[in-house]
């Protein structure tokens, strides 16, 4: 009977072990959000990080090492690559929402620079640029540039192109 | 009864479209061109027969609307600046194109007799059709596609017609990008791609990061034009917003500046004189007289390179002056540096062309000398003489 018993338990200790049906969906370690609060660090730092402005002969890689100083679109792009979707699309929408125009302006081509899917990353640039179009309008800062002048009509195009002369009359 | 119908209807439907047949006409406040054969303009330096200040005003009529993709980062949209070791001034100004453009009379090839050959001898109102050709030069500091290169010289131009001398009609527009044969496009085709999308003018579309020009696919389209390759680095994206008319009506756009003409280049065979008050010449060589400003060049780099060795030369009749080879972007100077034939691949060391480690860019652009619109016209006394005789241009 003991044995019985132990041979039961030891069967049982080898059954799959029950789990959670929340715990499964969740993710199997916290990687893309700890992920995501460095690119934010990295993002706000160098969002205070003066833009370089020395005139001085640089590598390629040093002068995308310095770009990435005072840019932190270029900082965070690299960083966007290897994340789930939804991160990623967190990010972007996260950054479009900041203030500083000249970051909205670049967010929709930065679904570009993702390694989703080429038509997901067309349809992401196209939400985010829905988004910027939307603040735009809202806005109603922009508008049609003036040119002071209007023309004054079409003319259908003539049949040759050196025309003819007129006969004398 | 069907077939009687479908034919009217295919010849309402044909008449329909003839009539929609449209090219954007303008009219100046005087003509381009003293009406009476046998004149030319009284104030003009170019010496190309037209009147300089109906150049200017008709460019700057037709001057076309010019969108970019807004994540271009070296142009009027960028926020960075793609030459951030290169000057004070960061940002968008570092940036932007510098606009130059020629107005310039057309001595057509394959005319009828009795056609006048000669501009002098141009006359309104006789019936015949004549020609003129606007470039509009934009010139970049530099191209950001991949690999890109320092110096980035694109542009457009039109060619007008006009029967008396006061009234323009856009013909046809040619948008060159990189390596394809330059494109033609009709002046009605151009028409409807601006009305359609409420424009009155024609349009340029700059491929993000590598500026080739392009007319738009439709008035509903975000894209460059026909033909673009629907890749994810360039020759896709020229707008901001969902499509050419919502950036047109929303002001994403400038019109390039039309202050700075630089006439016409002095040839042998045919008239036309640089302008000197945007062009320094020097016998040969012509280069903008605002080619080297403080926007350009730091300090230090004004020091180090004295100002005649920065120059961006816009002609070489010989085209065999290594130091007229390429544009740079305003960074001509000492050398020597590689220069990268696109279309071979072939490397070539040329001497005395940009600086090196400047934009971390090796390669220039194509001369100036190739983008300026060079042939010949006859404005030359007696008039009906075409070509002009010697000593008489």
């Amino acid at each position: 009977m003991l044995a019985l018993a132990a041979i039961f338990a030891l069967r049982s200790s080898r059954k799959a072990p029950v789990v959670d049906e929340e715990e499964a969906e969740a993710p199997a370690a916290p990687i893309p959000s700890v992920r995501l609060a460095k690119v934010l660090a990295a993002f706000e730092a160098a969002k205070k990080a003066p833009a370089p402005n020395e005139a001085k002969p640089i590598t390629v890689d040093e002068r995308i090492a310095e770009r990435a100083k005072g840019d932190p679109i270029a900082a965070v792009v690299p960083s966007l690559t290897g994340m789930p979707k939804a991160t990623q699309l967190e990010m972007l929408k996260a950054m479009q929402s900041w203030p500083e125009h000249k970051f909205m302006w670049q967010v929709p081509s930065l679904a570009r620079a993702t390694d989703l899917p080429i038509d997901e990353r067309i349809a992401l640039s196209e939400e985010l640029n829905r988004n910027l179009i939307a603040t735009l309008e809202g806005e109603g800062v922009h508008a049609e540039l003036p040119k002071g002048f209007t023309p004054v009509a079409t003319r259908e195009p003539p049949l040759s192109e050196f025309g003819e002369p007129t006969p004398a009359r | 009864m069907k077939i009687l119908g479908t034919t009217t209807l295919a010849a309402v439907l044909l008449l329909g479209a003839r009539a929609a047949r449209a090219d954007f006409s303008y009219t100046l406040s005087s003509p381009l061109k003293p009406t009476a054969a046998g004149q030319c303009a009284g104030t003009d330096v170019d010496n190309d027969c037209l009147d300089d200040a109906m150049e200017t005003q008709l460019a700057g009529i037709v001057s076309p609307y010019y969108f970019w993709d807004e994540t271009d980062s070296c142009n009027y949209y960028s926020s960075t600046d793609a030459d951030t070791a290169h000057g004070s001034t960061a940002g968008y100004a570092q940036n932007v194109p510098r606009y130059y453009y020629q107005v310039r009379p057309i001595k057509k090839t394959g005319a009828p007799a009795g056609y006048p050959l000669n501009i002098r001898t141009w006359q309104a109102n006789t019936g015949w059709i004549y020609w003129v050709r606007i470039h509009y030069f934009f010139n970049y500091p530099t191209d950001c596609g991949w690999t890109g290169h320092q110096g980035d010289n694109e542009g457009t131009f039109y060619d007008l017609y006009s029967t008396d001398l006061q009234t323009w009609s856009i013909g046809s527009g040619f948008y060159p990008r990189h390596t394809d044969p330059v494109h033609v496009i009709s002046g009605t085709t151009l028409q409807q791609m601006s009305a359609g999308a409420g424009g009155y003018y024609p349009m340029v579309l700059a491929d993000d990061h590598g500026h080739g020009s392009w007319e738009g696919l439709s008035p509903q389209s975000t894209s460059c034009g026909v033909g673009a390759q629907g890749n994810l680095t360039i020759n896709y994206y020229c707008l901001v917003g969902p499509s050419l008319t919502w950036a047109r009506q929303n002001g994403q756009y400038i019109f390039p500046d039309t202050t700075k003409n630089i006439g016409e280049p002095a040839l042998n065979g045919s008239s036309g004189a640089w302008n000197t008050s945007v062009m320094n010449v020097y016998g040969n060589p012509a280069y903008p007289g605002t080619n080297v400003t403080s926007l350009e060049y730091t300090a230090s780099e004004w020091a180090t390179n004295p100002y005649a060795n920065m120059y961006e030369y816009w002609n070489d009749v010989s085209a065999t002056n290594p130091a007229y080879n390429r544009f740079c972007g305003w960074e001509c100077g000492a050398g020597p540096k590689y220069y990268v034939d696109t279309k071979t691949g072939q490397r070539t060391m040329l001497p005395k062309t940009c600086q090196a480690n400047v934009l971390n860019q090796q390669d220039c652009s194509e001369p100036m000398w190739s983008k300026v619109e060079k042939a010949p016209f006859d404005k030359c006394l007696p008039s009906g003489g075409s070509p002009c005789a010697a000593g008489s241009l």
